[in-house]
């Protein structure tokens, strides 16, 4: 057992790098929980749509531009996702909504197919970024690093947001007492609008980030969903601290038990599920957005 | 609802109070259906479309169980997965590496998927629903992966799945009976029909009405002096008890499992098929089930499955709130 | 309850009105081919393709003739991915219609499934994808047959490799999944024998996004480097391992499933110098195989890929045999295909009668910086059928 292969910089960085990721998602998740109520199961079909928008308009203007374009273009995705299928079926049960988004992903997934093709893409990183820098001794892909500024960047934006702007502090509101906020004259409906909108933003932002670190194929949606779904149950539903802290966790776990425990590894993500459940049944945060 | 309200004056009777010529009018209904549908092979003598109906049943016993336990206590499984394909593997074990004849194999198959939701639920039964869900899903992928395991290759045969040679025979049935349609049939049909009266019946006893008054206020129920979590936990075995007898039902018909079994995705179907058929009643779910087996063939045909499947659910979803099933009763007491 | 119990019979009656009758095949008329294609997951990306090899290779050898004068028509059933829905969806070709071969997206668990129902359901499956050893040994059946190259083909192409190639280190990272842990076992052994050693042994999960502790530990570099990892987690891989550089570490990186022909475009720079097991190129020899090729993309309006190849001996051989037996039934053409030498775009190749394996070429490629910029394959090693084929497996119970 080589304990200089776990506890080595490089490994650190490598599970940061993948929480970023997951932060970026499961906020977004969480954002919409939180307001919303809503489970959306189309997550990570909209991470799709952004990771294959961002090598469209990353081949046409560029890596940097697309960082900015797709975000903004899965927004206007967002607003119609709120207007068009949330916003209609607010009377309905929790499942039948979240039947509706999975129903959405299944639409989703070969309309991807039948305008990007079948074969997976290749998405390169921005030259300044395609290398190694060194790291305490080692080379490490300096993409990575972006990446883990990037969803460090995210975080700290979110959370000033939600606590310094008062568009945020009514999502805190509205998310933890929904009929007092809208007494109080806070305008839910347009509040829920910016929220999908910018958690579907953030679904989009992830997406080109993930272009040029993961594979950009039709698959890609479905198997980070469940990652995203456990970190925003094991953070507390519609807890964005929590999602942060569990996406951490959960990008640890996953280095630590592929090192360790190789074969079992796929199952850390559901023991961690278990485990923090049957000890917190709330999750990690304080429930709610917070 | 209607729960809530009966706790401020007397429960109103179970059904076996009301008037007896009722109640003996719907026995014979109900056995008159039974004998009559043992009849179907006889008028579908294509076997493509009796294995078609049968797809849609075995579904529509999975998609009863779980509508149960969402209608009595509002949580939904989504590793429902879980009890198709762990019945289906006890069944492949017991018959392969045990060498047990079939009624033996069939009942410990049964009994130890129940016994395994006994277990599980005692842990996972007092979260609240999305979480329930989560952790029900989790159960099943972690089977899948230890069906998936290379050191219990030999036990499950990993990857490609396991062929059962099945021996004995189960209610006359042999292997290659059960695997032939026509022949099939019958227990496919009486498992149907057994599987939707226990749900009847429970929904519509004094455990029902608890498992309602529980999911509409529990702390309510805890001040009048209810146990609010053995009711569910039974609940919960009971429903994962009807799922396994159509994932063992499966298994007998095909003699064959696979990881993907207990994959989310199969799981997507039993709970598909439910929430288009509506919830709401016992019938619901099988309906669903049956128009979902129906439209996954008919998708399968022009080659776009997976997109008419995503238009169908959102459609279904969005213009049925109380699913196909109570869009046909309202459509009926309109009539009326 | 009186409710919904009148509404499933009514259902059910209904389902049975319309229900179609005869499915046997009039004599002379076009032969079925059924065709399986997946259509949701990570496979179905390649269903597209799938499809599209197929329609050419029909059209071109309709062209030709058709099998004895008859034409071939393809039959498409498209299903979810599992055995069972692709068991369902061959019976529903086999009964609904009319085919008498099945063909198409068999990944080895679904023949693994579909063998043992193919009798029953009295059609013949020509496997063109499937790469299970078991296909060859235990699970033989008399209505099946194999055209494409197993994984024990696979293993022994490498295996001469690894002996010339004089690396005596290796680190192995597979995929954890029955061909993985299969094939490492078999390398570790091989390297043992030839006095060498297997430094690491990984296994990643399928589906693995982010290799990055894998790559980690693979920087400690042995001499030669082993991947064993398909589809998008060889996608990742590859564009993970160049970011950290990790290639270029070792002396020798070979490809197990890894850097495959129709996803070297995605691929891009990722997998140069990679060498991966091919058992064709549109450069094999033969006029044939040249003209397949150049009708190929004139019909299908791309370059054809191994798996088109396959697809297309796998008819040429239904074709073959069909002509031999004078019919198209499964049980004569069964009979007719034991033994039977076929002139395919592989050249002169001969279905095996113990075991209905076609005994065919397989090699060794390596990807380099084609005419144009474009990464290719250039192979570096072909060996033919009767060379590398082991001998039928006494377990196998195929012969009738």
């Amino acid at each position: 057992m080589d304990w200089s292969q776990l506890f080595s910089v490089a490994q650190l960085a490598n599970a940061l790098a993948l929480a970023s990721l997951l932060t970026i998602l499961a906020s977004g998740l969480a954002l919409i929980f939180g307001l919303r109520d809503v489970m959306n199961f189309g997550h990570g079909a909209f991470y799709m749509l952004g990771a294959y928008a961002g090598y469209s308009v990353g081949k046409l203007l560029g890596f940097w531009a697309a960082l900015i374009v797709v975000p903004l273009l899965l927004a206007v995705v967002g607003a119609v996702f709120e207007l068009a299928v949330l916003r209609p079926l607010q009377k309905r049960s929790h499942m039948d909504v979240a039947l509706v988004t999975f129903g959405l992903a299944l639409i989703i997934g070969p309309a991807v197919h039948k305008v990007w093709g079948t074969v997976p893409l290749s998405v390169e990183p921005p030259p300044v970024l395609a290398g190694s820098v060194q790291l305490f001794g080692t080379m490490y892909p300096a993409y990575r690093l972006f990446l883990i500024a990037v969803g460090f960047g995210t975080c700290l934006a979110l959370a000033g947001w939600l606590k310094f702007t008062r568009s945020g502090m009514y999502t805190r509101a509205v998310s933890q007492q929904p009929h007092v906020a809208r007494m109080m004259g806070v305008n839910t409906d347009r509040l829920s609008l910016l929220v999908v909108c910018l958690g579907i933003a953030f679904a989009g932002l992830a997406g080109v980030l993930a272009g040029p670190y993961l594979s950009v194929d039709p698959g890609m949606g479905a198997s980070i969903l469940i990652s995203c779904l456990i970190v925003v149950v094991v953070g507390g539903l519609g807890s964005i601290g929590g999602a942060i802290a569990a996406a951490l966790v959960y990008g640890f776990i996953q280095v630590i038990g592929t090192v360790l425990f190789p074969s079992l590894a796929v199952l850390a993500p559901y023991l961690l599920l278990f485990g923090v459940l049957l000890w917190r049944p709330q999750g990690f945060g304080r429930g709610r957005v917070a | 609802m209607d729960a809530v309200a009966t706790m401020t004056k007397t429960a109103p009777l179970p059904a076996a109070a009301a008037p007896a010529g009722r109640r003996w009018r719907a026995w014979g209904v109900f056995v008159g259906v039974t004998v009559l549908g043992l009849f179907v092979p006889m008028v579908l003598t294509s076997g493509f479309h009796l294995g078609l109906l049968i797809n849609g049943i075995v579904l529509g016993i999975a998609a009863v169980g779980i509508g149960f336990l969402m209608h009595q206590c509002g949580l939904v499984m989504f590793g429902v997965a879980a009890f198709i394909g762990l019945p289906a593997y006890l069944l492949g074990i017991f018959s392969n590496h045990l060498n047990l004849a079939l009624p033996a194999a069939a009942a410990l198959a049964l009994l130890g998927s129940t016994a395994f939701a006994a277990l599980t639920g005692a842990l996972v039964v007092r979260a609240r629903p999305l979480p329930f869900a989560m952790l029900t899903l989790a159960l099943a992928q972690m089977l899948k992966s230890a069906a998936t395991l290379q050191a219990l290759r030999p036990l499950t045969g990993g990857d490609d799945g396991l062929t059962m040679t099945l021996s004995g025979s189960l209610f006359g049935l042999n292997a290659a009976a059960l695997s032939k349609a026509a022949s099939f049939w019958p227990l496919a049909w009486v498992a149907l029909c057994a599987v939707m009266f226990i749900a009847w019946r429970a929904a519509h006893s004094r455990f029902g009405q608890v498992l309602r008054a529980t999911q509409a206020n529990e702390e309510r129920m805890r001040f009048s002096g209810f146990d609010t979590v053995w009711p569910r936990l039974l609940a919960f075995v009971l429903s994962a008890f009807i799922v396994s007898i159509a994932g063992l039902l499966m298994a007998l018909h095909s003699a064959f499992a696979s990881p993907e079994l207990l994959d989310f995705a199969t799981g997507g179907h039993a709970l598909v098929a439910m929430l288009v058929g509506g919830g709401a009643t016992v019938g619901g779910p099988l309906l669903g089930a049956l128009l979902y087996t129906w439209g996954q063939d008919a998708f399968g045909a022009t080659g776009y499955l997976e997109l008419l499947t995503g238009i169908a659910v959102v459609v279904m979803i969005a213009a049925f709130p109380q699913g196909a099933m109570g869009f046909l009763l309202k459509l009926f007491r309109r009539r009326q | 309850m009186p409710g919904f119990t009148r509404r499933a019979f009514g259902a059910a009656a209904t389902l049975a009105l319309a229900a179609p009758l005869a499915f046997a095949q009039p004599a002379g008329g076009p032969i079925k081919v059924g065709l399986l294609l997946i259509d949701s997951g990570p496979f179905a990306t390649y269903a597209g393709l799938m499809e599209s090899g197929a329609k050419a290779a029909v059209e071109m050898l309709n062209a030709e003739g058709g099998a004895g004068g008859r034409k071939l028509e393809l039959v498409i059933q498209a299903h979810s991915g599992t055995p069972a829905a692709a068991v369902a969806a061959a019976t529903k070709l086999a009964q609904q219609g009319g085919v008498s071969v099945i063909l198409g997206q068999t990944q080895s668990s679904h023949s693994l499934a579909l063998v043992p129902k193919l009798d029953s359901l009295n059609v013949l499956q020509i496997d063109h994808y499937a790469q299970s050893n078991d296909l060859m040994t235990k699970s033989c059946a008399p209505n099946y047959f194999r055209v494409n190259t197993p994984d024990a083909l696979s293993t022994r192409m490498m295996q001469e490799f690894v002996k010339g190639s004089g690396a005596k280190t290796w680190n192995l990272i597979s995929v954890d999944y029955a061909a993985g842990q299969s094939f490492s076992k078999a390398f570790g052994e091989l390297v043992g024998g030839l006095g060498g050693s297997v430094q690491q042994n990984l296994f990643s999960p399928q589906g693995t996004t982010d290799f990055g502790s894998y790559i980690s530990q693979l920087s400690k570099p042995a001499d030669a480097l082993v991947v064993t990892l398909y589809m998008s987690d060889g996608q990742s891989f590859a564009k993970q391992s160049r970011q950290f550089g990790l290639f270029d570490k070792y002396k020798l990186v070979l490809g197990n499933g890894f850097a495959t022909d129709f996803q070297l475009e995605s691929h891009g720079d990722n997998v140069l110098g990679v060498y991966n097991t091919l058992s064709w190129t549109p450069e094999l020899p033969g006029a044939r195989n040249q003209k397949y090729v150049q009708d190929f993309e004139r019909i299908a309006k791309r370059r054809p890929f191994y798996t088109d190849a396959d697809l297309m001996v796998a008819l040429e051989a239904f074709r073959a045999g069909v002509v031999k037996a004078g019919s198209a039934d499964p049980a004569k053409v069964r009979k007719a295909l034991e033994g039977l030498k076929i002139d395919t775009i592989f050249g002169n190749v001969e279905m095996r009668a113990a075991d209905h394996q076609l005994i065919r070429q397989h090699g060794m490629a390596q990807v380099v910086k084609g005419p144009g910029g474009k990464n290719i394959f250039q192979m570096k090693v072909l060996k033919s059928g009767p060379e590398i084929y082991p001998p039928a497996s006494p377990e196998c119970k195929a012969s009738s």
